[in-house]
């Protein structure tokens, strides 16, 4: 399936660098690797390395996914971290045909999630008050063909909106991140289905008091309040020495039934310094010269470090609706068994 | 999900709850103890020191509460009206309050001859309050805290839920992590993200978590698309996968394909013989959980010496599921009937394995997957290696794993290979929150226990004599990102998420 005009690509440079790009035919990429044409990408397969204009750099373009969609666009508002998205999207059950509410579009990247979830029929109601990135997001998604029939923007503030164009108990489940959320938890009660969720995402905790506080007295249950936090490392690559062998000189003839470690420690070489290949052990003389070096799994040629994390992003409150009255009390049909 | 895997199509979905109907898969609730069982008439189940009939659940929406009465039976439960705030007595601390076991008045045989009146839980629960010399001295806060205890002893509140991924996993991890290699839910909740796994793909997936994953893929694609299932021994488990309630329709796209003839497909020397005439029956293996020597085996050595291990004997394994399903079609000794019947019906399923196991190698031949998930308790680098030249460019891929370490060279090991971009080594922390007015603070905080991931995008492997043309100071995306990043100069915004 090879990339057309008027797509949008991901521009992977890096880890760090990541752009999503909208093609056009005399379109132009400036970044820290070269200059890319437009031209060169289109007609070409996914997953392939675009050279620049002096046929030094590559990059590779990418498909869309959620997570190359969060770490790509551009960030204006505080954005939902991706480790954030996809643990809403499990809470909030977001399935094929769900119809799904969201408030505080932002940059559009928990609803990108949520749209390719609930692919191929289901819905996003998504709105935003801010009209700058209300069309910023909306001119966005005219590029995300394969999503753009499942996501509806609306340039409204959702504590005000009449929702007339929605008929009670349809809505699968409600997702908030907005400031004042306790202001529309009755509204929403009145749009869900019986047993469906809702999940507020808050920064602060005296907005989690006030939220759980209102969603009790508006029959909601199940209430609880997660954090989730994110830590990934950075793995490095040990510098290796060029030349393939070390030499250590013992003195002494009994020296070379010693273990390798004994003869490491009292040479004081580094291990980092030592090369990948097998241990061989040459008797010379009086002395005992060793000329080793190491297989990969007792000197690895990567390590850890970590990685700079932020840690708190914000609390996820998630809480259902519970049941109606009525249906507690409903009349068995089907035999019963005393 | 019900409906939504069966009729596609533009039309909403029914309004109003789904009836819970015989033979349907549920998920018990207490508290926050779940257990997943499929509704039998006159079946017997155990859940939390109690025994009942599952009959009266049926006809009433998922979400009704029910209480435990005398006989088994379970009744339902109107929603309990809330106390009275009358101004209840109340000390301010605890300093005069001496713990020496004799505050309550009542023995155990006074409150067994209650129980055995048949009076409800709240009474008995209010006759405890009023005979304790020391609830009228305890804070407010004790007070509640007191009740709550007491209430969650002795009323027997009893929700049936829906099964979804979120309860399921949270019941799994909560229950039996050993199953599932100790992964937990939000860990699952990153690889169905990062693993974009939605309607529509065609995903691979090789897992030992009891078929946890593989539902919650399903759940995510909806019965769109296909998986393909890698297994290891004779059959896949999919203990898990049944407590869904799958709909039938759901199964078209799923395929499993046994893992010891992968290579035998990568090199191209795979063919329909292979696939020997008299394959064990995917009898349900209950196998122990992993330990650290299986991981340093081969992928092929693993196959052999992991032998279809007995039952454990730990009793709570057989708690968690009632009915076993590893295979919705796999009828039950009941209706066996005469041997000749069942002979001919073991050939006729075994014909029918075979050939959903040429379809799983066609579709895995076409090397175009849209996604690669891998969590299991043997050492992900050589199941990686071979299971990567399936995906399709451009495409992610997902390992979990219980330890940092494998994955630490599964990293190194990839980078040998080519072909791998934005390759990420992270964890989740997942805390929970206790939110009472003026007793508000974190409750536990879930940390490695929770399992590692590794993931990253696949990209066209490198032909690299075709690259004559490149310069020869070019500074290569690999060695790029070997370099060691200088703390200050690289500024990678935050965590990439």
């Amino acid at each position: 399936m090879s990339i057309k005009e008027n797509h949008s690509v991901i521009v992977y440079v890096d880890e760090c660098n990541m752009e999503l790009v909208k093609l056009q035919n005399e379109g132009v990429i400036t970044n820290k690797k070269g200059i890319f044409l437009h031209k060169d990408i289109i007609g070409k397969e996914y997953g392939h390395k675009i050279y620049d204009t002096l046929y030094r750099n590559y990059i590779y373009v990418l498909k869309k996914s959620p997570e190359l969609i969060a770490s790509s666009l551009k960030r204006q508002t505080q954005i939902l971290y991706e480790h954030d998205i996809s643990f809403i999207c499990l809470l909030a059950n977001a399935l094929p045909n769900k119809t799904i509410i969201e408030a505080g579009t932002g940059t559009g990247c928990l609803t990108y999630a949520l749209a390719s979830s609930v692919l191929p029929y289901g819905t996003i109601h998504t709105f935003e008050f801010n009209q700058e990135r209300y069309l910023q997001v909306k001119k966005q998604y005219e590029t995300f063909y394969n999503i753009k029939n499942n996501v509806i923007f609306y340039h409204k503030d959702i504590i005000n909106y009449d929702f007339k164009g929605f008929k009670e108990g349809t809505i699968d489940s409600v997702i908030l991140d907005m400031p004042n959320p306790w202001l529309c938890i009755k509204k929403f009660h009145n749009l869900l289905k019986e047993r469906s969720i809702i999940v507020i995402f808050l920064p602060c905790i005296e907005q989690v008091y006030k939220i759980v506080d209102e969603l009790e007295q508006n029959n909601f249950c199940e209430i609880v309040t997660y954090e989730l936090i994110n830590k990934s490392w950075c793995v490095i690559q040990n510098k290796k020495r060029e030349n393939g062998k070390m030499e250590a000189r013992q003195e002494g003839a009994h020296t070379c039934t010693r273990t390798l470690d004994n003869i490491l420690d009292e040479s004081n070489i580094c291990a980092d310094t030592i090369t990948n290949k097998t241990i061989d052990v040459v008797e010379h003389n009086s002395n005992c010269y060793t000329t080793f070096s190491y297989n990969d799994l007792l000197v690895p040629s990567y390590r850890l470090c970590q990685k700079e994390n932020k840690t708190h992003t914000g609390y996820l409150t998630v809480a259902k609706k519970q049941l109606n009255d009525e249906n507690e009390q409903m009349h068995i049909e089907e035999g019963s068994w005393n | 999900m019900e409906g939504s895997g069966e009729q596609p199509g533009p039309q909403p979905q029914h309004p109003g709850n789904h009836r819970i109907r015989d033979g349907d898969f549920v998920v018990l609730k207490r508290e926050d103890v779940f257990k997943a069982v499929q509704v039998q008439r006159r079946k017997k189940v155990t859940f939390e020191k109690q025994w009942f009939y599952l009959d009266n659940v049926i006809g009433h929406g998922y979400g009704t509460t029910f209480e435990v009465t005398s006989g088994g039976s379970l009744q339902p439960k109107k929603k309990r009206e809330e106390p009275t705030a009358e101004t209840k007595e109340a000390g301010t601390d605890n300093r005069n309050i001496v713990d020496d076991g004799k505050s309550q008045k009542l023995t155990q045989d006074d409150i067994k001859a209650l129980k055995d009146k048949g009076i409800k839980g709240e009474e008995i629960v209010q006759q405890l309050i009023e005979n304790s010399t020391t609830f009228r001295d305890k804070t407010e806060f004790a007070q509640d805290k007191y009740i709550k205890k007491k209430k969650k002893k002795y009323e027997a509140i009893i929700t049936v839920v829906k099964p979804s991924t979120r309860i399921l996993s949270i019941m799994y991890y909560a229950r039996e992590p050993g199953k599932i290699n100790h992964m937990r839910y939000d860990t699952l909740a990153q690889m169905l993200t990062l693993g974009n796994i939605r309607a529509g793909n065609k995903m691979i997936v090789m897992e030992t978590c009891a078929g946890l994953v593989l539902g919650a893929m399903m759940e995510r694609m909806g019965g769109f698309g296909s998986i393909i299932q890698l297994y290891p021994g004779g059959g896949p488990v999919r203990a898990a996968t049944a407590c869904f309630g799958f709909p039938k329709s759901f199964l078209n796209g799923l395929y499993e394909f046994p893992l010891n003839k992968v290579d035998s497909l990568l090199h191209g020397t795979f063919s329909a013989e292979m696939l020997s005439s008299e394959p064990k029956d995917s009898a349900l293996v209950e196998e122990s959980n992993g330990t650290l020597e299986e991981k340093q085996a081969s992928e092929q050595e693993n196959e052999d010496s992991m032998a279809e291990a007995p039952e454990s004997n730990h009793p709570e394994d057989q708690e968690t599921m009632e009915t076993i399903f590893q295979d919705p079609e796999h009828k039950g000794p009941k209706e066996r009937g005469s041997k000749k019947d069942y002979i001919q019906e073991k050939q006729r399923r075994q014909e029918e394995q075979r050939k959903r196991h040429l379809e799983a190698a066609a579709l895995l031949s076409e090397r175009n997957a849209d996604g690669l998930i891998v969590a299991s308790r043997f050492h992900p680098t050589p199941l990686l290696l071979s299971l990567l030249d399936f995906v399709a460019p451009s495409r992610p891929f997902v390992v979990y794993c219980q330890y940092k370490e494998p994955l630490l060279e599964c990293y190194t090991k990839l980078r040998e290979r080519g072909g791998i971009i934005n390759l990420r080594l992270s964890e989740t922390w997942l805390r929970n929150y206790q939110v009472l007015p003026d007793r508000s603070h974190p409750k536990l905080l879930m940390s490695g226990g929770g399992g590692y991931l590794l993931s990253g995008f696949t990209v066209a492997m490198d032909n690299l004599k075709a690259d004559t043309r490149l310069k020869s100071n070019a500074s290569t995306l690999e060695s790029q990102e070997t370099e060691e990043p200088a703390a200050k100069k690289r500024k990678c915004p935050e965590s990439d998420s």
